[in-house]
């Protein structure tokens, strides 16, 4: 498979952008940023639109998700927009009962604990993506130069919400099948990797320009259990793009463990979180590799001389790197002020 | 869903077939694994006798390159490798009590004929003959005989019979007559070296590493296989359950580079019956553990049928906590018996010198295994063979064969050649029949 002729990153329009730029190792003129969850609840606009719509189902009404997603580019000036969906649209799609849980999260209706459950899971057929790809479609062609990335919920993250059948402190329960029953653990993962693969499919020849996966959960693994019970899984959910040439990320929440692990997978790109510095990141990936990454979401909301040194010293440490790419060391939470937001894009651009 | 051409076609999902598929996707090629049964293992295998989880098959490993160890580590069991509670065995002479094995031997070739405990089963005069063996030059003209004429040749009769017979018999079912002395692994090079097959064994035994000869896997050694299927999954390795391959003709129809796993498909099944008996027994007369962790027999013993006895509780720590005061011994047969559990139970008394009443007796397993001959050379011409028929006996030697195969297998794929390159292959393919592993007993 490759990108149609008429892809952003062949068409020119993207390919010479900022963020596809440092994504692809350049240090383009300015340093180029986006948010990590910079569409939705932190935006007055947003919660207008949403009023009445349940999220997944904005998720998967065309027009809606599109406008979501054009929303946060038009205010912030960000780089880049990501697609307004969920990690666990593509198990929805598949025909797994979920939904969101307003102040808790996905919640599954019957969690997948055993080989008989795991067994009932069906691969996604492709179609079922429509509504993504006409949403994609349709937010690109608004677009312009704005490159869109795809995103997509690791297996390991996946697979922890199907076990715990919601959000979970430690992901204990999964991180138990994951020895009490290995193969089933390995058939869930796969399962996961797929649907995880075809999501990205689906943006991908829709016309976004990188991709990103989502491990939030992988900072309560060992890195041995990453490395053996985990990271193959990711590779495959990366390998469905073979032939696809967009700039992979790979993000997780308390990855300084796993952070060479999880480049090893065939990620192009490392996103940080913000517990370690993005020299110690260069550091333990060995050097080479660029970074996204790693403002402290908890800085959001510190008094601006505050936030704003911190920024400055982000954008300081990721000159180590061969490419920079600034973003939140997590995603940005329900109560920040937009305009902060806004603030750093300013300083950022004008910085870098 | 996409679909991916299959690079390699592996029959038989013994460990030797485990171990190569996973090996081969981990290095990222396709595999496709067919295994003629509904379940993967093989000979290493679990069965419940008692209520007890049990091996039913290979219940040990020998150290020995570190090869399974590594692998067990790979796997994730590295914290459950364990070692037996006791050193060395116990002998059923062809006559008479049972007796300490020499510790200090290789396969019971002794390596100081005079100490006490070798007098002790040989007697004075065959102990002297075997010291003999220092004085005769080793000319090392001849090679291609068996262990079991070297040993006569050298140190007498007494030390072929009452030492190297049973320790043998015990570890590959032959006598050492019948054993091909190339099958001993370093051996011959020794003695070359050192003159003298004291001094030989002596230098083998140095070279072993430190601890035990064999070891374990807390829970089983079929935890190998559980986590082994566990990666075939998680490397994407596609497993066809109930598929027999009948013979080499059907080897055309396959995807790919095709590797034989399994006996049987390029030369008929040859090999050896071994039975298995397990008693689980309510037996505090066994709670001193009267013969350590087992006994081996000399092959012409009347006393008893068995080859071999094991007190599995008293050689693992953690099998003596899992039966709680119960006992497990393992005994294995040659020969069919109609009668096993009888005649198992009468065996133990003998070998392990108690008396066992049938009540005593809490649950009896009977498992049969085929142990397959060695493929001859000109039978392995048009294959690549992995297991048992190319590897030797015990886990150690089949798995280090096939992370060789694999490696030749990955070279000559990186290369563009690969249709003139595989066919022929495993002809000259290096053979490591390696020492014995002592599956059944040590």
């Amino acid at each position: 498979m490759t990108l149609n002729s008429d892809h952003p990153l062949l068409d020119g329009r993207t390919a010479n952008s900022p963020i596809v730029r440092a994504y692809r190792g350049d240090r383009p003129e300015t340093i180029p940023v986006w948010f990590m969850r910079q569409a939705g609840r932190s935006l007055p606009e947003y919660r207008t639109l949403r009023e009445g719509n349940e999220m997944l189902e904005a998720c998967l009404t065309p027009d809606l998700a599109s406008e979501i997603t054009l929303q946060p580019v038009r205010r912030h000036k960000v780089d880049a927009a990501i697609l307004f969906s969920d990690i666990v649209i593509p198990a929805k799609l598949a025909g797994v009962e979920v939904e969101i849980v307003p102040g808790r999260g996905p919640v599954f209706a019957h969690p997948i604990r055993t080989a008989a459950d795991v067994a009932k899971l069906r691969p996604i057929d492709p179609a079922a993506f429509a509504p993504i790809r006409e949403a994609v479609a349709h937010t690109v062609a608004q677009l312009g130069t704005t490159p869109l990335i795809g995103f997509a919920g690791a297996p390991y993250t996946l697979a922890s919400y199907l076990v715990e059948g919601g959000p979970s402190k430690d992901q204990q329960r999964a991180r138990t099948l994951m020895y009490s029953d290995p193969q089933t653990w390995a058939t869930l993962l796969n399962w996961c990797a797929d649907i995880a693969g075809e999501f990205l499919i689906a943006q991908v020849e829709a016309g976004a320009s990188a991709v990103q996966l989502f491990d939030s959960w992988v900072g309560s693994l060992s890195e041995q259990q990453y490395v053996r019970r985990v990271a193959p899984h990711s590779k495959r959910a990366f390998s469905h793009l073979r032939g696809y040439d967009v700039p992979k990320v790979h993000f997780g929440v308390g990855s300084g463990e796993v952070l060479r692990p999880m480049h090893d997978i065939g990620a192009d790109v490392m996103g940080v979180d913000w517990r370690i510095p993005l020299d110690e990141a260069d550091r333990r990936l060995g050097g080479g590799v660029p970074l996204q990454g790693n403002i402290d979401p908890a800085l959001l909301g510190a008094p601006w001389h505050v936030l704003e040194a911190h920024v400055r010293d982000v954008l300081n440490r990721g000159r180590v790197a061969p490419a920079h790419i600034v973003n939140l060391g997590h995603g940005v939470g329900p109560d920040t002020d937009p305009d902060v937001l806004t603030k750093i894009v300013e300083l950022v651009h004008q910085e870098g | 869903m996409r679909v991916s051409t299959t690079e390699f076609t592996v029959i038989g999902g013994g460990i030797a077939g485990l171990v190569t598929a996973r090996r081969l996707a981990m290095a990222g090629r396709t595999v496709r694994l067919i295994e003629a049964s509904d379940h993967l293992g093989g000979t290493v295998a679990s069965h419940l006798v008692g209520g007890i989880t049990l091996d039913a098959g290979a219940e040990s490993f020998a150290t020995r390159g570190n090869t399974v160890a590594d692998l067990a580590r790979e796997l994730g069991l590295g914290n459950d490798i364990v070692s037996p509670i006791h050193e060395g065995a116990w002998l059923q002479p062809v006559d008479g009590a049972t007796l300490p094995l020499p510790s200090t031997g290789v396969l019971g070739i002794p390596s100081t004929p005079l100490d006490a405990q070798t007098i002790a089963v040989l007697g004075l005069g065959g102990a002297f003959r075997a010291q003999l063996d220092s004085l005769i030059p080793w000319f090392g003209r001849r090679t291609d005989i068996s262990l079991g004429a070297l040993v006569r040749r050298r140190m007498g009769k007494a030390t072929v019979e009452k030492l190297v017979a049973p320790v043998v018999h015990g570890v590959y079912s032959l006598h050492p007559n019948d054993l091909p002395l190339e099958r001993v692994a370093g051996l011959t090079g020794r003695l070359a070296l050192h003159g003298s097959l004291a001094m030989a064994v002596r230098s083998m035994r140095e070279a072993m590493p430190a601890g035990t000869a064999v070891q374990g896997i807390r829970g089983g050694i079929n935890r190998i296989v559980t986590e082994l299927a566990a990666d075939l999954t998680t490397y994407g390795v596609i497993v066809e359950f109930g598929r027999r391959i009948e013979s080499a003709e059907a080897l055309a129809d396959l995807d790919g580079t095709v590797i034989v796993a399994a006996p049987g498909i390029l030369a008929p099944v040859r090999g050896r019956n071994a039975t298995l008996a397990t008693l689980v027994l309510d037996a505090p007369q066994l709670d001193a553990e009267p013969r350590g962790s087992g006994v081996l027999v000399a092959p012409n013993c009347t006393a008893v049928s068995a080859r071999a006895l094991t007190h599995s509780t008293a050689k693992w720590q953690w099998l003596k906590e899992y039966a709680e005061g119960r006992h497990v011994v393992r005994l294995s047969y040659n020969d069919e018996h109609e009668n096993l559990a009888e005649v198992a139970r009468r065996d133990a008394e003998v070998l392990l010198g108690v008396s066992l009443p049938p009540e005593s007796v809490v649950d009896f397993a009977r498992q049969q295994w085929i142990r397959p001959a060695a493929l001859a050379a000109a039978e392995r011409t048009d294959g690549i063979v992995v297991g048992e028929t190319v590897g030797g006996t015990g886990l150690a030697g089949i798995v280090a064969h096939a992370y060789a195969t694999v490696d030749r297998l990955l070279v000559l794929d990186s290369g563009d050649s690969l249709d003139s390159a595989d066919s022929g292959d495993s002809a000259d393919a290096p053979d490591s029949p390696g020492a014995p592993d002592s599956d059944e007993l040590n």
